[in-house]
This record gives C-alpha cells, structure tokens and sequence, in this order.
C-alpha cells in the first residue's frame, strides 16, 4: 500500500534509515574513544 | 490549505484480534496506543514512588523509608518519569498524528517501529525489578544514585546500577529507532504539496526531536558504558581512585541531559500553538519564526550543558561561556512565548478543556523558565545548586511544561482517535485541581530552596516543617486528582458522545479530514496539498 505514496527525497527509506543508525553507531564508538584516549 | 480526503477502505482493516494485534502490530495507530497506555502507567508507578518520598518528607525525622530506599525512590522515579512515561507520551502521539498530519498511510518503518515499542516494557522491569528482588535478599535495592549516576557513588552501587544500565541501553535504542523512524517518515512520507515550512509545528517540533536524539543518546550510552567497564572489568575511566576523572562523566552525563529538556518539551511546543489557534480561531502566528526558534533551541541546547554543575569546578572562562550561552536559549523561547500570546491576541476564543491546560500550560511553564535563568547566573547558582529551589524549577519545567502539555495534547486529539467526546465537566475539574496541587506543591518548595533546604534528603531541619507539609499534602492531591485523568480516558475510549469528524471549530489540518476514529489505514489514497 505504501508503494504509492510519495517519495521527497532521492533516497530510499531504508537509505535515509542506514545512514541515520550509521551516524548513531559511529557517535557511540567515538564518544568512548574520546574518552579513552583522555 | 485545502486538501482531498481519503475514503474508508475497510478492505484494508483486517488486522489479527486480542493480544496477537498489539505484539505484531505494525500500524502506527496500534503502537501509538501502545506508548501512550505505557506512559500512562508508568506515569502512576513514577507517581507512586513520588508519593512515598513525599510522605516521609510530610514532617521532620525519619518515619516511614529507610535513607537507602528513600534515595532509591528518589532515582527510579526521575528515571520512569523522564524515560518511561513523559517520552514515550510524545512518542505515542508522534506515532498516532505524524502520519496523520503530513498524509503518510503510516509510518516508513512500520517493523522497527513495533520493535522500538516493545523494548520499552523490558528495560521499565529492569528499572523496578530491583525493588522486588531486594525484598528476596537479592542485591541491595534498585540505583540509589539519582537519575544522574554519578561516580563514585555509582562505580561503589549495588546490582540496582546495572540493571539501569542496562535499562538505559534499551531506551536509548529505542529512542534511536524511533527517532529514525519520524525523521525518514518526515523527510520521506510527506503528502504532495506538504513542503517542510507548510508542516504542522507538531511535525517540526518532533523532527528536530529527533536529530537531537541522535545526537545525544550515544553519548549517554557510551558514558553508562565505560561506567559498567569500570564497575565490572577494571578500568579507572571515571574512577578517582584509579586515576579517572569522575567530573568527566558528569560532561557526558549533560551532554545528553541537557538537550533531553528539550526532547521532553520540542513536541509540546509543537502542539501547543495547534491548540491555541483552534480555540483562538485564527491562524497562527508566526509560524516561520517558531520553525526558526525551534532550530536556534536545538542547537543551543547541545552547547550548554555544563550549566547543571557549575559548582564542580571549572576555568572562569568556562563557566562564563556556559553562563552566557544558557541565558542565549531565552531568545528563541521569548519568540515563541510572543508568538503564543499573540495567537490568542484578539481572537475568538474559548476554554474547553485543551485551551485550559495550554493556557496554564503557558502562565506555569514561563515560571520554569523563568526561574532557569535564574540559575543560569553562576553567582547565584552557588545558593540554589542543590536546593529545592531546583526541584521546584525543574517540576515547573517538566511537569508542567512537559506532563501538562500533554495532557492538553490528550485531551485535544482524543476525540479524534476514540471517535467520542470526554467529559467536559470532568476535563475542567482535573485541570484546576491539577493546577492548583501543582502550584501548592512546588511554590513551597521554592521557598525551601532559597532557605537552604538541599535536595534529595529524608530528613530536614525543623524550620522547613510547614512548607514541607503544604508540599506533601498539595502532592497528594495532585496525585489523586490524576485519577480523573484516567477515568474520563477510559470513558471516553468506551463511549460517549459522537466526535465529529472536525471535532474543535476551529481545528485546522489533515488530520481533521479523516473520520473520527480515524479508519485502521488511513490515507490510502494520498492527499494533496495546495
């Protein structure tokens, strides 16, 4: 059903979602990195 | 606006019954029911926990709790209040009206949206099993810390530390995936026509909600991480004793707990002026320049936060960057405040029970943030820091600006999502009975604060004897006065009189279109904006 609606951007969903969970993963990581390095 | 509307596709409704359609459930609807049930439980087991701390502080000396317990209470009732009852509130309406109001037919992630719900209720058992297991001889009670964890008291904690750690991971991967959920359903869901400065303020106010949890949740589970590292596996990260820095934490700690003020309060900011222009019967006013301020709040809530400890010692410079840049975030908040008041400003308006929480909403949430400025003085937080001129401030901030809010929230779009009107009689009572056990409650312990009295304490000096005791007699009033809440929810979820489709006169927006309830999947064919 959600097939037809429409699409803003010119990324998938699932593009827009990886890359969101990327940055938050990766934030995750540097802050303990940060951290460690102190 | 105008808009096309949708049809009632009920070819599309069939869904599994009883208690397989709220586990597999993958309608925004569904889950937003979800959350709000959740949050309006975990608000009265939050409440309880208050009521207790509340009850030992009704005269001086020890009755009724233990130090230990009471400190415990104390933490896990922060912890449920913030995490499990005021966030999954905005979570439940960001999942019943974004879709609806951007004319998406659900959200974009429908699966990760069922899995970021269901995380919720293990992570509030691992809150509050420690309360139950010491009552076994298992462990030594939940986190007695306060919500902040801070070391050393927290690397020194019992069991009760870890399981909310634990339970920190899980709402902190909940809010991730939800917040990736809203900001793929805005960016990508929109009806055509629904551009980004045409969104309702609800819209804006989550979407930036979102970023900021992105932002900041990782930090706050990579601090609680290393915490558990320290407290199980040997490292010296925040451990004075083994060379740590346990001021460090309380960084990381602000870094996230700041901007979550802004968390809990974005989305009621969002709604707030919807309300107003309804029962102003006018249109809003300055939409682009609250769009703008909600931007300026957001940023600037990631670059204040070491305003919460300017007391632990830090350069001069540092703390008056710190001081500056908090009293920066009144700009933006003044824009809105401005804009609120002039919305109403000679409209045609009128009190139904919405319009009665917001407007209080707006007179007791300008005393929150009043009374921050305050203690963004450096000098002056010296005095405050620790008092209960700050518990005072933040329940101005967070019950009334977030918990009040909400409740305006509730009773605006329930006849839209039950399809049946509350009882009005009854929405007024609970709004001044609210209003005034809150005031009752927390303008004392102003008072207690400016006198010296600290905060997170079973006993006191005799002198706070009677502020203390208005406090505690107004909490229980307060708290009992929330069980009209729930019986004119429950009332109205099971009938009443018929909602229109437009409900409020003056209601503008997509979700007013729809039928009231709104069918199972709505927009199944798009709307268009014009």
């Amino acid at each position: 059903m959600m097939d037809n609606q429409n699409k803003n951007t010119k990324l998938s969903n699932k593009k827009i979602a990886l890359i969101l969970g990327g940055v938050a993963l990766l934030w995750y990581v540097m802050a303990m990195y940060s951290i460690w390095q102190k | 606006m105008s808009t096309t509307t949708t049809a009632h596709h009920d070819e599309h409704a069939e869904h599994p019954t009883g208690i397989m359609r709220w586990l597999t459930t993958t309608n925004h609807k569904d889950i937003g029911t979800m959350y709000l049930t959740f949050s309006l439980i975990m608000f009265f087991v939050g409440g309880a926990m208050i009521l207790g701390i509340r009850a030992e502080l009704f005269k001086p000396g020890l009755q009724l709790i233990n130090p230990d317990f009471f400190n415990q209470l104390i933490g896990v009732h922060a912890l449920v209040m913030i995490f499990a009852a005021l966030m999954p509130a905005a979570t439940g309406f960001a999942n019943w009206m974004i879709p609806l109001q951007i004319g998406a037919p659900d959200m974009a992630l429908p699966r990760l949206n069922n899995w970021g719900f269901w995380l919720l209720p293990p992570s509030a058992i691992l809150l509050t099993l420690p309360f139950t297991l010491a009552l076994f001889g298992i462990g030594d009670g939940a986190l007695a810390t306060g919500w902040t964890f801070y070391p050393p008291l927290s690397v020194q904690g019992g069991i009760g530390v870890d399981f909310a750690i634990f339970a920190v991971h899980l709402l902190g991967i909940s809010s991730v995936l939800g917040s990736i959920n809203i900001i793929v359903t805005v960016f990508n869901m929109r009806a055509p026509g629904m551009t980004l400065m045409k969104m309702p303020m609800f819209v804006w106010g989550w979407l930036i909600t979102a970023f900021l949890l992105i932002a900041t949740i990782p930090v706050l589970a990579g601090a609680v991480t290393m915490l558990l590292t320290d407290r199980h596996f040997g490292t010296h990260f925040f451990d004075a004793a083994g060379g740590g820095d346990p001021i460090m934490f309380q960084h990381l700690f602000w870094f996230f707990g700041h901007p979550e003020v802004y968390i809990l309060l974005l989305p009621v900011w969002g709604f707030i002026p919807q309300i107003l222009e309804t029962f102003s019967r006018k249109p809003m006013y300055g939409y682009k320049a609250q769009v703008y301020s909600f931007w300026g709040v957001g940023a600037l809530s990631v670059v204040v936060w070491a305003h919460h400890f300017f007391t632990a010692g830090m350069p001069v410079p540092a703390l008056l960057y710190f001081m500056y840049s908090t009293m920066a975030i009144s700009l933006p908040l003044a824009v809105m405040f401005f804009c609120w008041i002039k919305t109403m400003w000679r409209g045609s308006m009128s009190f139904e029970t919405p319009m009665l929480f917001t407007v209080g909403w707006i007179i007791l949430f300008g005393i929150g943030g009043l009374t921050g400025l305050v203690l963004a003085d450096v000098a002056a937080d010296a005095q405050y820091h620790n008092s209960y001129f700050i518990v005072a401030h933040f329940h101005y901030t967070l019950f009334a600006g977030g918990i009040m809010g909400i409740m305006a929230g509730t009773y605006y779009w329930l006849p839209k999502m039950t399809g049946h009107m509350y009882n009005e009689k009854l929405g007024k009572l609970h709004f001044w009975l609210t209003a005034i056990s809150f005031n009752l409650t927390f303008i004392p312990q102003f008072f207690l604060g400016l006198a010296g009295m600290p905060r997170r304490i079973p006993d006191y000096a005799l002198q706070f004897a009677e502020f203390n005791m208005i406090s505690s007699i107004a909490a229980f009033t307060l708290g009992i006065s929330q069980l009209l809440f729930v019986y004119n929810i429950i009332s109205c979820v099971k009938g009443g009189k018929k909602a229109t489709d437009q409900v409020w006169e003056g209601a503008k927006g997509l979700e007013w279109t729809l039928p009231s309830p709104p069918p199972y999947h709505s927009f199944a064919e798009q709307p268009v904006i014009k």
